[in-house]
């Protein structure tokens, strides 16, 4: 009797949620709006997932109110990443722009390619944003709760209205300044009014 | 790979600025031909790295006036543009690449 032959252990192939459903639309979001593993020097892998809970808690801060950026009416997840321009290539989604889904296509082949150099560092960066977007806990474990933008790093503001918080693998990440209440500026009440 | 991808013109114009700060390098492509302006970040697959992009930045599209972008992830401003374009004329390489295909 020789050696029972190796059988190789069965890979679990790695799928995005439907693009119809809000994690597909916000998993496809985060793996093309955060740098994968393939940008050296820019890429940290111990702040991916910190990362793309910030870009999580940013979805969710808008929703709370649409119309102040740009998705006036949005009721879910997925339309406060299609409307207003404010997500590069996301506009028709589920549509994506071309370069978008070649990208999104690059990721998910190494991810699932067990004979790729790279393929352990994309499996943990793509099930980093399938966590990101379908743990129901973000508001607690986002590193700032109050996060409502990102940029790619030294790409400027989002506008004068936002406050830069923290710079994480290559994207920078802000919230919205507080509107300070309305002061009363009746003459009539003035206590500066002179008689 | 992006002209023969991306362009439509059998000549193109580039110049190519880099930024650097203490942590990274990256840089603007900028591609007057097409009217684009596309950021790079080094890659380890690189001959996707401009047409995977994602700042990919149509300049007849994607800059607004003012210096207010909204909250976008990637709108610019024309400011923005501008000091880019210009740190490109003054300090950028440029080159011109033929269409293959």
């Amino acid at each position: 009797m020789g050696t029972p032959p190796k059988t190789a252990k069965p890979q679990t192939r790695i799928v995005l949620a439907s693009p119809s459903t809000n994690a597909g639309a916000m998993e496809r979001l985060f793996l093309i709006e955060a740098y994968t593993p393939a940008y050296v020097g820019t890429y940290d892998a111990s702040q991916n997932l910190i990362a793309m809970r910030l870009m999580r808690q940013t979805i969710e801060n808008r929703l709370k109110s649409p119309g102040q950026y740009m998705a006036r009416g949005a009721t879910t997840e997925i339309e406060i990443i299609e409307l207003g321009n404010q997500f590069a290539g996301f506009g028709t989604y589920p549509t994506l722009d071309p370069g978008m889904t070649l990208r999104l296509r690059d990721i998910l082949t190494i991810a699932n390619n067990p004979k790729h150099p790279m393929h352990a560092a994309f499996a943990q960066f793509v099930n980093d944003a399938i966590t990101a977007a379908t743990e129901s806990t973000t508001p607690s474990v986002a590193k700032y709760p109050n996060v409502t933008a990102w940029r790619t790093k030294n790409s400027g503001s989002p506008g004068p209205s936002f406050h830069m918080l923290i710079t994480l693998s290559g994207n920078t990440f802000y919230s919205t300044i507080p509107v300070p209440p309305m002061l009363h500026r009746d003459a009539k009440h003035s206590s500066r009014q002179t008689h | 790979m992006l002209v023969n991808v991306n362009g439509r013109q059998k000549t193109n114009q580039f110049c190519v600025i880099g930024q650097t700060d203490d942590t990274s390098v990256q840089a603007y492509v900028y591609w007057p031909t097409e009217q684009k302006l596309i950021l790079w970040v080094p890659h380890l697959y690189d001959n996707e790295a401009l047409v995977t992009s994602d700042r990919y930045l149509d300049l007849k599209r994607d800059v607004v006036d003012g210096n207010d972008v909204h909250g976008s992830t990637y709108l610019v401003t024309r400011s923005f543009v501008n000091a880019a374009l210009k740190a490109c004329q003054e300090h950028g390489e440029k080159f011109t690449i033929h269409k293959s295909n």
